[in-house]
């Protein structure tokens, strides 16, 4: 019983600012407000950059996680909590970190400025960045906590059956953690599609370029609340959604591959 | 195509030091106890391990030298490996599975398929290439497995435990099949097993692996003959009977009729009676045992916990008992005895073709 | 059974906490406790004046909150716990001009200047400059006070300059042109003093420039709070008008 009661103060605890934010929505100029075009260019720059933030944490966190569960190297546990750094870190000092190295002055940004021209800052390109930089970490847990737990005696039989091992890696490996790879790719580009901190302070704020929909929703608070309200529930809404599917999608592909 | 190896390595406690050598159609079986060194074996030959010190050819071909500081990557020493329980990719199809070796080394897709179903069809399977593993039963897996490994035209082929996980009708069906198929491809092929009736069935030859070296090698019978070592002599102190099965019934050589399984392999084969599975008598037995023999005493060997007694009468059997059995028993060398045995204890492993 | 009763004694428990804690901020009004709400810019000159306030008169506490006047007004709207407003622009103060009891007045007044990386390597002599092509202009957004004033800086000297960035709040702009991110931004005299040798400031001419003023208020829920009342006069007092003055403000 009280286990129970504690659960519907946990679950309260969680309703109730949403309810909240429900409660406060201008619903009557809802769509207007929606359909306005900032509101519009922020939604889709949003999904956009979220769903890039997303493919390249999947493109170089698979292999990294692969790595982290599969090979053995000194400094292992180093290297891992680098690469998880940026879960714990305050957006807004990896928006600092991210431009003392890709900035114009950053150890990376300067070469990249004065060889190839080349800038990240104030463009659609570092908010990508910024957000990848946040985002990567949880499909970089989820997929390698499923490559821990992965048998390694397909990945062998593959190799005698002579298979390369980027090409085992392919075939035998990615479809077997395929559901935390699915888990993880959801959970980076939620937690992209949310970020403000490292946008805000590595790729600045305008209009089209860099200001996703938490800019522009945090810009709004001030200039038109309602506006914000909108906008957040927008972001609330796909969020959610897409994490409703995510469990589903998560516990029926595991039971199948579980039993294989 | 000959596979010639020597082995030297330290891996925790074990200190594995083997030199062996496999003909192109031999089959060897290893057997020995848990941690002498099997696996390690297989998986230095196969080079998901390097060895401290190794050399190790295929044919014309140097996989391992250690010398040399050469070794070649798993994928690339042709090799096949088959474990007990099938690693059958989950996500793929029958078919996809067997052609997985095919198209890794760059076979179109259609003459992949081509060649896969051709091996489903030889291992029995026809029909079943759509099929997921998932729907497939332990011995069906086992047999795709196999096909795997071998579409795949291997130079060598490594079985570890290939038999091990499977039920015993399947298991004795299997055993043909493996010997069949590997001398098929003519290949030298090597098969962990701790079964000795595997060995004995499938097997040319047997290597006794015991703390990382080898301790026997020769026939099983030139290996039960003369064990050298307390594990072979546990392994070979079952009683090996050979004879002609008929409809659930072995006749020896001596003349002798052992009702075995009515599901036993027609034709020359041998039986194996556990020596714990014989029962001794003062008097004739009633009731369900089939089996039963006069015989006599001919050797008593007490040990802490257990008593070995040999009997002899048309049959040379070996009967394990508590000494507290043997007490109440009251028996003494020389003395006449009935033996009993029920036939469903007995398996029964028909002779290599 | 066994792990649910320390759940029935630690449930509540925590429950008494999270009121306890709730209650304890609200009480603090009528202590001699005050809480302000300061426009950044004024971060350096109100964090020397909280020391000053408080060695002057012992057992009060002066707790600064410091973020953009628009962010602030809206806390304040949503019942934030705060006793003083001190706004970098009066457009702000009225927003919350429910919320003040009496009179807003002026304290202080800002001028504005261009901030530009160290020794000025781009050379910007005025605000025309800041059109030059491929220069990166970063400022606020207008419902920022900053954000106004540089609007209305640019359009008296004609010039359109595009922005690269509308940051949340001055202290952005300082931070990304003196990490050399962005080239050049309109902020007030006191940030070009703050920023020290990390970065430069060139004068804006008095006929583009704006004077920006600064009102203070205290709040309704601060109206019997005799500290918070202390704390507005010395701010417009000398003493006050001292550290204004060496924070590059200008008396009004």
């Amino acid at each position: 019983m009280a286990i129970l009661v504690i659960a519907t103060i946990a679950v309260l605890f969680f309703a109730l600012p949403f309810i909240g934010l429900l409660w406060r929505m201008p619903w009557s100029e809802a769509w207007s407000l929606l359909s306005r075009s900032d509101s519009l260019t922020a939604l889709r720059l949003s999904i956009e950059c979220s769903i890039l933030a997303a493919a390249l944490s999947v493109v170089l966190g698979v292999p990294l996680a692969w790595v982290l569960a599969r090979v053995s190297f000194p400094g292992r546990r180093i290297v891992r909590a680098l690469c998880l750094l940026s879960l714990v870190l305050p957006p807004v000092v990896a928006g600092v970190a991210l431009f003392s190295a890709y900035g114009r002055r950053g150890l990376l940004g300067d070469p990249l400025a004065n060889l190839f021209g080349v800038h990240l800052p104030f463009t659609t390109a570092g908010v990508v960045i910024a957000q990848t930089f946040v985002a990567m970490p949880f499909l970089v847990l989820t997929v390698e906590a499923a490559v821990r737990t992965l048998d390694p005696r397909p990945e062998e039989s593959a190799r005698t059956l002579g298979a390369s091992s980027w090409y085992t890696f392919r075939r035998v490996t990615l479809p077997a953690i395929r559901p935390a790879l699915v888990a993880g790719a959801v959970l980076a580009w939620a937690r992209a599609l949310g970020e403000f901190g490292a946008t805000i302070t590595f790729a600045g704020n305008l209009p089209g370029t860099t200001q996703t929909a938490p800019l522009a929703v945090y810009r709004a608070l001030e200039a038109n609340p309602d506006q914000a309200l909108v906008l957040s529930l927008v972001l609330i809404a796909i969020s959610f959604a897409v994490l409703i599917g995510l469990r589903d999608s998560w516990l029926g592909t595991s039971s199948g591959s579980g039993d294989a | 195509m000959t596979l010639r190896a020597t082995v030297d390595t330290r891996l925790g406690d074990l200190h594995l030091s083997v030199e062996l050598q496999v003909e192109a159609g031999e089959i060897v079986a290893i057997v020995g106890p848990n941690g002498a060194g099997k696996t390690t074996l297989l998986r230095t030959l196969v080079g998901s391990v390097s060895a401290d010190s190794a050399k190790i050819t295929l044919g014309e071909r140097v996989l391992d030298d250690s010398e040399q500081s050469l070794h070649i990557a798993t994928e690339d020493r042709r090799i096949g490996l088959l474990f007990q329980d099938h690693q059958l990719f989950a996500t793929m199809s029958v078919r996809e599975n067997v052609a997985f070796g095919l198209r890794a080394s760059g076979t179109r897709r259609n003459q992949a398929r081509s060649l896969a179903d051709m091996w489903i069809t030889r291992v029995g399977l026809d029909g079943f290439g759509g099929r997921s593993p998932s729907e497939l039963s332990g011995g069906q897996a086992q047999r795709v497995a196999l096909a795997r490994t071998l579409a795949a035209s291997p130079d060598a082929v490594l079985l570890d435990e290939p038999l091990a996980a499977l039920d015993i009708a399947t298991r004795a069906e299997m055993r043909r099949e493996l010997r069949t198929h590997l001398h098929a491809v003519n290949v030298p092929a090597l098969m962990v097993t701790h079964d000795v009736l595997d060995a004995h069935a499938v097997a040319d030859r047997v290597i006794v692996l015991e703390n990382g070296r080898i301790t026997h090698s020769g026939t099983l019978a030139e290996i039960t003959g003369r064990p050298r070592s307390r594990y072979v002599a546990d392994l070979v102190a079952t009683n090996l009977v050979g004879g002609t099965t008929t409809n659930g019934v072995m006749l020896t050589a001596s003349g002798i009729s052992i009702a075995v399984p009515m599901s036993s392999p027609q034709g020359p084969g041998l039986a194996n009676i556990r020596p714990t599975s014989l029962t001794l008598h003062r008097s004739a037995p009633e009731g369900s045992a089939r089996n039963a023999w006069a015989m006599q005493i001919s050797e008593i060997d007490r040990h802490l916990d257990r008593v070995r007694v040999r009997v002899v009468g048309g049959l040379d059997l070996i009967a394990e008992l508590t000494p507290a059995g043997l007490e109440a028993l009251d028996a003494h060398l020389d003395d006449h005895i009935w033996v009993s045995v029920k036939a469903s204890e007995i398996s029964v492993t028909e002779n290599p073709t | 059974m066994a792990l649910s009763r320390p759940i029935r004694v630690i449930a509540p428990a925590c429950l008494l906490v999270l009121i306890g804690l709730a209650a304890g901020c609200g009480s603090d009004s009528g202590s001699k406790s005050v809480t302000v709400a300061a426009a950044s810019s004024l971060t350096g000159a109100f964090t020397e004046a909280k020391t000053q306030f408080e060695a002057s008169h012992p057992g009060s506490t002066i707790t600064v909150s410091f973020a953009s006047s628009s962010s602030l007004a809206q806390q304040i709207s949503d019942g934030a716990p705060i006793d003083v407003f001190a706004s970098a622009d009066n457009t702000t103060m009225q927003k919350v001009a429910d919320h003040i009891s009496g009179n807003a007045s002026t304290f202080t007044t800002n001028t504005l200047e261009i901030l530009v990386a160290k020794g000025n390597p781009l050379a910007i002599a005025s605000v025309s400059d800041l059109a030059r092509p491929g220069l990166i202009y970063i400022t606020c957004a207008p419902e920022v006070p900053i954000g106004k004033y540089s609007a209305d800086v640019l359009s008296r000297a004609g010039v359109t300059v595009a922005p690269s960035s509308l940051e949340p709040d001055v202290k952005g702009i300082v931070t990304k042109i003196t990490a050399g991110e962005a080239d050049a931004g309109i902020v007030y005299s006191t940030d070009v003093v703050a920023a020290g040798d990390r970065a430069s400031g060139v004068i804006i001419p008095t006929k583009q420039n704006i004077l920006a003023s600064y009102p203070i208020a205290r709040l309704k829920r601060a109206s019997g709070n005799s500290i918070a009342a202390a704390w507005v006069e010395f701010i417009k007092g000398a003493e006050g008008q001292a550290i204004l003055t060496r924070f590059g403000f200008v008396a009004p």
